[in-house]
């Protein structure tokens, strides 16, 4: 899951991404309007966490620009707690705020729940054959037994869990598990996911051939 | 005790109407018993004249009275007559109660129960009339107790009228307070309705409105303030917190835990330098700030103050320049010295590289003028009215980087406006901003200082 965090305090951008990517999540950071619009004009994110006060674009434009394109969730960071504030926010299109200071677990946890409610898959839990998919505990199992994977295994499994009986195309699992300053070569997710079927089984997931791969069609 | 208007309202027209009762009624009783006098001295003149006209002297027989037998009734019970000759003796006497003798003085008297009247008679006689006016007193007497119970029925019912109409008067007043009492408990927005009081009291609820204004202008200058200092302390607690939560996810090397404690120190100084404003402001607030005035040297205050900037803008790459003519205040040189630091600071943090900033310190009209002119980056002119304003910043995020809470120019006119002068500003977007100084120049600097002295670079 491939999140964008919109934050010009360096000191907590910093420890926002360490967090978020030792959860799993591949994450990019923008300090200032300009870079987060063209970041979200790029990729197709898995989430949005903003924070309202920014350099060269107010939060509330950046929102409102893509809310007009698309429905990517965002969660908003905001140093107001004033009610009518909340109130404006989620009515301008924002799905979740979460009022500074913070927990990381919290925010965390509202993330991959937006996430979840996103691919309309409210469940935390996804289960297919003999594999299930925890995405909270972010481990899978097969007959019940604990499955090792690498992060980025697990990254594509709960991708492609997420997008149950979806064609996801190679470009797709880039776009969504990888970040921006991570190099990949265009083989690397054959790789992957060729292990994941050592792991997992081979009817886990299907290829279609030229297209990309598929998991319980 | 408790004075109400009602009572007193109550108290001062009992108290008149009582004294004009009072005067009634005394004057009705008494010209009834003026009336009922002159009218048993009527009657008894006139039968003293008849008496004196039915008197004879007959040299054979002795005085002679010839009235009829029927004179003393007709004046009723109680009635008397006495005649005396020259010689004091007793002529003729009749009726209930005549005196022995007479008194010797002709006219009208009172004795005991009796009104009497005595007159001069044919050859020295005297000649007394009188009759019991037991009667009359009493009608009198029941004259005024009628008059008085009257009296004080009206008093009576007249003060329980004004009551009532002194209640009634003073209801508006009443649902006024009752008005002023719901909008003081519940919010402050609502306020009295001025055109639906009457006359006499829309001033007291214009009065009211214009202090319930500035009460919650009060408030709502004290909850923004309150709201800005918890928004500006939100961002570097949020950082310790993410910082210190993230770190702890997991063991971590020494390099990475020195960074995130260096982080949380960065935060820790910002919130310092917010809680420093704060309290400086709160203590200004507190009317606290009374100051420790003594003559200052401004020229060379402003000079060392701003040398001590130099390597920051040099660092910055931007030109310092100050100019001060010998000037002297009354005030607290520290205090003096922080308005220089903040706005040369703020002059060399808002600028651009190659800019310039000019201090310039000058009498001018029996003032001491302060001017920090920079070429940076400007102020929009829909800010201007606002940056003396606590926490206000022209772009909040972009000032954070340059290391603002937005306190310094609050603390500065604070510090201005206490020492009795003034600050003001004029800026173009782009081009650069112009803060001015004003304070009031003390008596050592109108001798000296006019006429500008060389300038110094």
């Amino acid at each position: 899951m491939r999140i964008l965090v919109v934050e010009d305090e360096p000191d907590l951008s910093r420890a926002l991404r360490q967090a978020l990517e030792e959860e799993g999540f591949a994450c990019d950071v923008a300090t200032d309007g300009e870079t987060a619009a063209f970041d979200l004009e790029s990729w197709d994110y898995d989430a949005v966490c903003l924070d309202l006060m920014l350099p060269g674009c107010d939060g509330r434009t950046l929102l409102a620009r893509l809310r007009e394109r698309k429905p990517t969730p965002v969660l908003v960071l905001t140093a107001r707690d004033a009610l009518d504030d909340k109130v404006a926010l989620l009515d301008a299109g924002a799905d979740d705020y979460l009022t500074k200071p913070f927990e990381l677990a919290e925010l965390i946890a509202r993330l991959r729940a937006l996430i979840r409610r996103a691919a309309n898959r409210p469940e935390p839990a996804l289960a297919f054959g003999e594999v299930r998919v925890d995405t909270v505990a972010r481990a899978v199992t097969r007959r019940g037994r604990p499955v090792a994977l690498s992060p980025k295994e697990y990254a594509i499994v709960e991708y492609l869990a997420r997008h149950r009986g979806e064609l996801v195309t190679r470009t797709m699992i880039y776009g969504h598990v990888y970040d921006e300053r991570e190099d990949t070569l265009s083989n690397v997710v054959d790789v992957y996911v060729s292990n994941i079927r050592r792991k997992l089984g081979r009817d886990f997931v299907r290829t279609r051939r030229g297209a990309g791969y598929i998991v319980d069609a | 005790m408790r004075r109400s208007i009602r009572g007193s309202l109550l108290g001062w027209y009992g108290a008149l109407l009582t004294a004009v009762l009072a005067a009634f009624g005394g004057g009705l009783f008494w010209q009834a018993a003026a009336a009922v006098r002159a009218g048993v001295d009527a009657e008894l003149d006139g039968r003293a004249q008849a008496i004196v006209a039915a008197l004879e002297w007959d040299p054979r027989e002795g005085w002679e009275l010839d009235l009829r037998d029927d004179f003393l009734r007709g004046a009723g019970e109680g009635a008397h007559f006495g005649i005396w000759d020259a010689g004091g003796r007793e002529v003729r006497r009749g009726g209930a109660g005549a005196p022995e003798r007479p008194s010797g003085r002709t006219g009208v008297r009172e004795r005991g129960e009796y009104r009497e009247v005595e007159r001069a008679g044919p050859e020295g006689t005297t000649v007394l009339v009188g009759r019991s006016i037991a009667p009359e007193r009493a009608r009198l007497a029941t004259l005024r107790a009628r008059v008085l119970g009257a009296g004080l029925g009206v008093l009576a019912l007249a003060l329980l009228v004004g009551g009532w109409i002194a209640r009634r008067g003073l209801a508006p007043v009443e649902d006024l307070a009752a008005a002023a009492g719901r909008i003081t408990e519940r919010d402050l927005s609502t306020r009295l309705d001025v055109a639906g009081a009457p006359a006499e009291l829309r001033g007291l609820a214009s009065a009211f409105n214009a202090a319930l204004e500035r009460l919650a202008a009060a408030f709502a200058r004290q909850a923004r303030f309150t709201a800005d200092a918890s928004h500006e302390l939100r961002t570097p607690v949020s950082i310790i917190r993410a910082q210190a939560e993230s770190a702890l996810r997991r063991d971590r090397t020494p390099e990475e835990y020195r960074r995130t404690l260096e982080a949380c120190l960065r935060a820790a100084e910002r919130m310092t330098g917010i809680l420093e404003g704060l309290l400086r402001l709160a203590r200004a607030d507190a009317g606290d700030g009374a100051l420790a005035r003594a003559p200052v040297e401004l020229a060379p205050l402003v000079e060392e103050t701003t040398a001590l900037l130099r390597a920051d803008a040099a660092a910055r790459g931007v030109g310092l320049r100050c100019t001060a003519t010998p000037a002297t205040v009354h005030g607290e040189a520290p205090l003096l010295s922080e308005v220089v630091t903040n706005l040369v600071s703020n002059a060399v943090r808002y600028n651009r590289p190659g800019g310039r900033v000019d201090v310039t310190l000058a009498p001018r009209n029996g003032e001491v003028e302060l001017r920090v002119a920079d070429t940076g980056v400007g102020i929009p002119a829909d800010a201007l009215p606002h940056v003396f304003e606590r926490f206000f910043r022209v772009d909040p995020a972009r000032s954070r980087e340059r290391g603002g809470a937005g306190l310094g120019l609050a603390i500065t006119r604070w510090i201005v406006e206490a020492h009795g002068g003034s600050l003001g500003v004029e800026s173009r977007e782009g081009e650069g901003s112009t803060f001015t100084v004003r304070l009031p120049a003390s008596e050592g600097s109108r001798r000296h200082g006019v006429g500008p002295v060389p300038a110094r670079a």
